[in-house]
């Protein structure tokens, strides 16, 4: 994915807060995925529509790590986010 | 000629239709605890028809479009109108095709009223329900079995959960697995969720609530994937886990008492000291 394409949540994916957990229930895949601790967060700043390196840069900001590694963490999470079609790419 | 009759099951009412009288004489000595000798005004309306071809579809299915939902299996096939509480199925005529046609329609028609149905063992004691949930030989049969005179069983193996003016509630279904014993159709307001595992030794703990939002979702019977659906039923299994306190129980040779209890021997005490003052 480019650091420039938008990003959200899939709108055909139901979610809970349960605890600092989200869990997420997609209907495409019929499975039941659990997002914990920086995964969760993720998942509330992509309520809306997101460029992927403003998403890179928040967490950045938030989270005391090597800004390298939050941007390699942060992609790989994304694409299996999309591989689990728990998100979708809007431009 | 049609025959009809009316059920009453999770507190929801049912007309089912049928043109054979032998359908009908059939299913009223199977469903014989959840018949209502009155009509029920306001209830589900199904027409049953007894020709459906058995054929092999990968499981039973469930499909939303716009309103309607079609539901799919090997022996029965059928779609449901829940705005407008109508259904027609076509079942193979063979023995337990309409009670399952029947979970999987609970299992689409509870979301309407905040409620679902879970793999479960379903019991009341003293007024209270309590719910034993565990996948296949997890032991709910044999919890329904060994349970005791002072004991109502509900099911042993599907039960539902409704949530009535923020309360939880626990409903008898003729859902049963191997019980052979009498389910009284009733309900109970649910006093907690003890989730059952076989183990070579007797274990109880409370659960946190994401262990239990966890261990509820995966054994409710479910089929209805469109996301709306899924929105409702997570909700719903939060607000339970929100309102109620899971254990998980590790089965040996536990006494029901003893689990209901808390796994403490309070009760097994007070009974002793009954029997030794008598």
């Amino acid at each position: 994915m480019g650091a420039v394409i938008s990003i959200v949540r899939n709108k055909q994916a139901a979610w809970q807060q349960v605890e600092d957990n989200i869990i997420v229930v997609t209907s495409q895949t019929r499975k039941m995925h659990i997002l914990q601790g920086v995964g969760g967060r993720i998942w509330q700043l992509l309520e809306n529509p997101v460029k992927q390196d403003e998403l890179i840069a928040h967490i950045q900001r938030e989270y005391d790590a090597l800004d390298w590694q939050i941007q390699e963490d942060v992609e790989r999470f994304l694409k299996e986010l999309l591989e689990k079609t728990m998100i979708e790419i809007t431009g | 000629m049609s025959a009809c009759m009316y059920l009453s099951i999770g507190g929801i009412g049912l007309k089912v239709n049928s043109r054979d009288p032998d359908f009908i004489e059939k299913t009223i000595r199977e469903f014989k605890a959840f018949i209502s000798a009155k009509e029920i005004e306001d209830c589900f309306s199904i027409e049953v028809i007894l020709d459906y071809i058995p054929q092999e579809v990968a499981g039973i299915s469930v499909f939303k479009k716009q309103s309607i939902f079609e539901i799919k299996a090997d022996e029965f096939s059928g779609w449901l109108d829940v705005e407008h509480r109508t259904a027609t199925v076509r079942v193979a005529d063979l023995a337990g095709v309409f009670n399952c046609f029947l979970r999987v329609f609970y299992s689409v028609v509870l979301l309407e009223y905040n409620g679902f149905l879970v793999h479960s063992a379903g019991l009341a004691y003293k007024n209270k329900g309590y719910l034993f949930v565990g996948a296949s030989e997890s032991g709910k049969t044999t919890v329904a079995k060994t349970a005791g005179k002072d004991f109502k069983v509900l099911s042993d193996e599907l039960v539902i959960i409704r949530r009535v003016n923020n309360e939880i509630f626990l409903f008898a279904t003729p859902f049963k697995g191997e019980f052979e014993g009498q389910i009284v159709n009733q309900y109970f307001c649910l006093e907690s969720i003890l989730f059952l595992s076989k183990n070579i030794v007797n274990g109880f703990r409370q659960l946190n609530k994401m262990e239990m939002f966890t261990d509820l979702m995966v054994n409710i019977f479910f089929f209805t994937w469109d996301n709306q659906s899924n929105q409702k039923l997570i909700d719903q299994v939060n607000f339970v886990c929100d309102n109620l306190i899971g254990y998980k129980v590790d089965l040996f040779n536990y006494d029901i008492r003893r689990i209901i209890n808390g796994g403490s021997d309070k009760h097994s005490a007070q009974q002793t000291s009954s029997l030794a003052a008598s």
